[in-house]
């Protein structure tokens, strides 16, 4: 009886064995410069952009309630170039269209030139979204580069990406929950567009929105704000979300391969980035919805390297703070834990310091991970 | 041998399954081979049979509220 | 198996069952690709999308390669599928396969933005002197629907529904008897309780096999429909880029509520929401009644889809109580005649009908041919707001009392679970779940036995033998049953020809 009647009571039973819902591709590109001009021999932001707006496109064409979202994310801070709250989607695309008002016409073919106008209508907003407010974002970077601020906002991007997704996925759970309906401005204007396309999510469907984040990063610095890089991936964790990662240029990014490799995701790096449509739309292709299916393409040997507290490099072999498991490549000044401020007990600090032990051990396995090579554990006293 | 025999599986919980057999004794040339609790393979032609006589020893206990009024 | 679902299947069944020639000349339009891709299952569309910006065929073998062991059989079903509707083809190389030449490039055209302009429709230009707002269609296509449907149920004083439809009616199985006296059949109740988008498939579908007894071109048309698919709400479109074919067939559409057209003469054409939600899973218009809410509420988008604040006499009826029995407050002809399928009604007043559920109801009902889920899907979305108010209140209480005791009551899902937030394991229930489990439970009373015709195979004369061959039948997703003690393995009917082969192969 268990196997007949298990087929009527449970809820998802599909005979295809998978299922078709709605997923959200939000896609993080890193502008930071110094990575793109490293790699301007290889490709272009023009012609990767190209690719992408491909990609979105083949995302969009999966399903009629799918969404995308696109964040770019550069020095001076991150921005959604769509869904974009401030702007009117079909305002503009009835001025695209060409209606009766020639001057009109006239202005908004110079902005968007690029876009074939016969384009299917849901490719075509978010294309031209994407496509007019990246370009004055690329104005707006080239006319202030903050030479003081080195550091990627890629933490801060991921950070929104999350919490986009989530409003997403909890304003798609709030009709059968009632709970957390606070819908505001920027699923306003997503979800209204929905409803101009006819395709709302948010019908009353058994569906759950699925979702994933796509990094394309060309930076090969390593020495990204660690915690919050962390901390956001664990966060994807919790939500089940993959975060996959293109990484271009010339080193692997070991925080964006633990990134993927955390949250089930794929990290590529790829050399040559002139077949880029290629990877995006295989590697890159595989929806949540048929992951537990795939080989998902991605190398094993990830490093686990985590970073200093103290100095932001990256250590592989340091201290940990026996309270919070901060790690440091030095023994702070102030002979406290940088994290949790809990004293170390100088006892051991003098040992530390003063005895060859580390050269000593310095000698054994690099690759013993950190933890048990560390000859650390002070105790704050 | 190898041998491949045309007919229909009939899965089903134990106690359908004897209900399956007592009609089988009844009517004997339904069920052709017995395989395992919860499977029986039957003969094509009989599967209509099998489960009129089931629905027939099913409805015997039911209970009707109008029965009452 | 979802709605979706439901009418994914009858489409892609139409699809797969056309002759090659007309399925390749239908992939000549990028509209169409789109919205055949879309009705794809997902490991299909995967294996697309990866061969679509691939130049030469892939191996098998390296398709293989992508997948997990697990996932053999859906890659065999999707594969079957791409090659019944010849999306890929066998290569002049052995076990190289690659994508449709044609459908490739239209695709290909689709997702850059480089296909004709006409590929979507051509928008007018020009002002429309009587326009028309997303409103006013709605209120079009439910009420040209509505007649359909009320016609069906023969509701008094609604308009007859044009020939054409009549005839799709009764060709369709859904209606028969003489012209002047179309009675409805059981078909026709069984489609009376699915979702308009499936209710809308099935009329095209029948309207498909009507045009080729017409001799129109089967492209044409399944081209018009899924261009339709793909057009906007609330735009007008030229009539002078359609072809012959697809201008005489305007006149049908706007008989069902696809398109809407001032007149016969005019110009444009509005394409309705219908119309453009036929190749997507949500359908906009729930249900005829819950599509006059959507035309009350255009102005106010966000809000609630299952609208239960604003009083009227559109929203649902039904209040369905623990010991079986069911009010409905309404006087819809339409709405008493479906919960007639499967309740026993017994009183009638002015303003509600009263009745019971019982097992004997139910049963008919399924014996009719429609499901539990169909039943308990009806009730819920035609419930009374009361009941949703009542059933959203308990779910609060539930959310709120394991967030103040720490405890988990959704029941079912267990903790370890995780990382899902209470939140998410509770259901809004909205009919009472012993009224819910009830229905179900009569449902699997009828098939208390599964069966699955096939073959059995035995007497084998060793175990290796026996495992090569019933592992096969399981990779391959034939097999239904094994035993390995006794030596014996169950395949589909359908799996025989694919077992016996690779025995003949491997063992001679």
């Amino acid at each position: 009886m268990d196997a007949i009647s298990d087929r009527t009571f449970k809820d998802d039973i599909y005979q295809e064995g998978t299922s078709d819902d709605p997923s959200l591709l939000t896609v993080i590109l890193d502008l930071s410069p110094s990575g793109w001009y490293n790699i301007k021999d290889q490709i272009t932001i023009n012609e990767l952009v190209k690719s992408i707006l491909v990609f979105l496109n083949a995302h969009l064409s999966l399903n009629n309630s799918n969404q995308v979202a696109f964040i770019a994310s550069s020095l001076n801070g991150s921005k959604f170039l769509y869904p974009n709250p401030g702007r009117d989607y079909d305002k503009v695309q009835t001025t695209v269209n060409g209606n009766n008002d020639e001057n009109m016409v006239d202005d908004t073919f110079n902005s968007t030139t690029y876009i074939n106008k016969g384009m299917y209508r849901q490719f075509r907003l978010v294309d031209e979204a994407v496509l007019e407010e990246l370009n004055a974002y690329v104005k707006e970077i080239a006319s202030n580069i903050d030479l003081k601020k080195q550091n990627t906002t890629l933490s801060g991007a991921l950070s929104m990406a999350l919490s986009y997704t989530n409003r997403m996925l909890t304003l798609d759970q709030s009709i059968t929950t009632t709970t957390g309906s606070a819908i505001n401005s920027t699923t306003n204007s997503t979800a209204s567009d929905n409803n101009n396309n006819s395709s709302t999510t948010t019908s009353n469907s058994v569906n759950s929105m699925k979702s994933r984040i796509l990094i394309i990063s060309a930076s090969d610095e390593d020495d990204v704000k660690y915690i919050p890089i962390m901390n956001s991936i664990f966060a994807a964790q919790k939500m089940k979300l993959s975060i996959d990662i293109v990484k271009l240029g010339y080193q692997d990014s070991s925080y964006l391969q633990q990134a993927s490799d955390a949250t089930n995701g794929i990290y590529l790096h790829i050399i040559d980035p002139k077949g880029i449509i290629q990877f995006l739309t295989t590697a890159f292709f595989i929806e949540p919805s048929i992951r537990e299916y795939i080989i998902l393409p991605t190398n094993s040997n990830v490093n686990y390297r985590a970073s200093c507290f103290i100095t932001g490099k990256s250590v592989d072999l340091g201290y940990v703070c026996s309270v919070c498991l901060c790690i440091m490549s030095v023994i702070p000044e102030n002979k406290s834990c940088p994290a949790c401020r809990s004293q170390f007990d100088p006892k051991i600090l003098a040992q530390l310091t003063q005895t060859p032990a580390v050269v000593a051990k310095k000698k054994r396995k690099l690759d013993t991970n950190g933890n048990t090579a560390t000859p650390t554990t002070s105790t704050p006293s | 041998m190898l041998r491949a025999s045309r007919g229909v599986l009939v899965q089903c919980d134990p106690s359908i399954r004897a209900l399956i057999l007592q009609i089988d004794n009844e009517r004997p040339g339904i069920v052709l081979e017995e395989l395992d609790d919860s499977h029986l393979l039957i003969k094509q032609d009989k599967i209509d049979v099998v489960k009129d006589e089931l629905n027939k020893l099913l409805s015997k206990n039911i209970y009707n509220p109008f029965e009452e009024e | 198996m979802s709605s979706g679902n439901l009418f994914k299947a009858t489409v892609n069944e139409y699809l797969e069952g056309l002759p090659r020639n007309v399925q390749s000349k239908l992939y000549e339009a990028p509209a169409t690709c789109l919205s055949i891709f879309r009705l794809l299952p997902p490991m299909a569309k995967f294996y697309i999308m990866s061969m679509l910006f691939n130049e030469q065929s892939v191996a098998l073998r390296d398709l293989d390669r992508w997948c997990k062991p697990s996932a053999k059989k859906l890659q065999y079903e999707s594969l079957k599928r791409l090659k019944s509707l010849h999306l890929i083809e066998d290569d002049k190389l052995a076990n190289h396969i690659q994508l449709n030449k044609t459908f490739r490039q239209n695709f290909r055209d689709c997702l850059t933005g480089s296909q004709d302009s006409n590929a979507f429709g051509t928008l007018c230009v020009a002002v429309d002197k009587h326009k028309v707002d997303i409103a006013f269609l709605d209120t079009f296509a439910s009420s040209k629907w509505e007649t359909i449907l009320h016609f069906m149920v023969g509701t008094e004083s609604t308009a007859t529904p044009s020939k054409s439809v009549l005839s799709l009616l009764r060709s369709g199985g859904l209606m028969e008897g003489h012209a002047s006296s179309l009675k409805i059949t059981n078909t026709g109740f069984q489609f009376l309780l699915q979702d308009v988008n499936v209710q809308i498939w099935t009329l095209l579908l029948q309207y498909l096999n009507l045009t080729q007894e017409l001799n129109m071109d089967p492209v044409d048309v399944l081209n018009f429909l899924f261009m339709l698919g793909s057009l906007e709400l609330g735009k007008s479109y030229m009539v002078s880029s359609l072809s012959a074919t697809q201008v005489s067939m305007l006149a049908d559409l706007r008989d069902y509520g696809l398109v809407y057209q001032r007149s016969d003469s005019s110009g444009r054409f509005y394409p309705t929401r219908l119309a453009t939600t036929l190749t997507s899973d949500s359908a906009a218009l729930k249900t005829p009644s819950m599509a006059l809410e959507q035309t009350l509420q255009t102005t106010d988008e966000n809000d609630n889809p299952q609208p239960t604040e604003a009083p009227s006499s559109s929203q649902g009826s039904i209040i369905v109580e623990t010991n079986f029995k069911i009010y409905s407050y309404s006087n819809s002809p339409l709405e008493i005649a479906i919960l007639n399928l499967f309740v026993h009604l017994r009183t009638r007043f002015a303003n509600m009908v009263c009745g019971q559920i019982t097992r004997e109801s139910i049963r008919k009902a399924l014996y009719n041919g429609i499901t539990a889920d169909q039943i308990i899907k009806f009730l819920e979305t035609h419930a009374h707001p009361q009941m949703q108010l009542l059933a959203k209140e308990k779910l609060d209480k539930k959310i709120e009392f394991d967030a103040s005791h720490n405890i988990n009551t959704a029941g079912g899902a267990p903790q370890s679970k995780g990382s899902d937030s209470n939140v998410q394991q509770h259901k809004l229930e909205i009919l009472p779940p012993n009224i819910v489990d009830q229905i179900k439970l009569w449902q699997l009373e009828l098939d208390r036995i599964q069966t699955f015709d096939g073959y059995l195979f035995k007497d084998f004369s060793t175990q290796q033998e026996f495992e090569i061959l019933s592992n096969y039948a399981s990779e391959v997703g034939v097999l239904i049953w094994s035993d390995k003690t006794k030596k014996k393995f169950f395949i589909t009917e359908g799996g025989l020809d694919q077992v016996k082969n690779y025995a003949n192969r491997k063992f001679k």
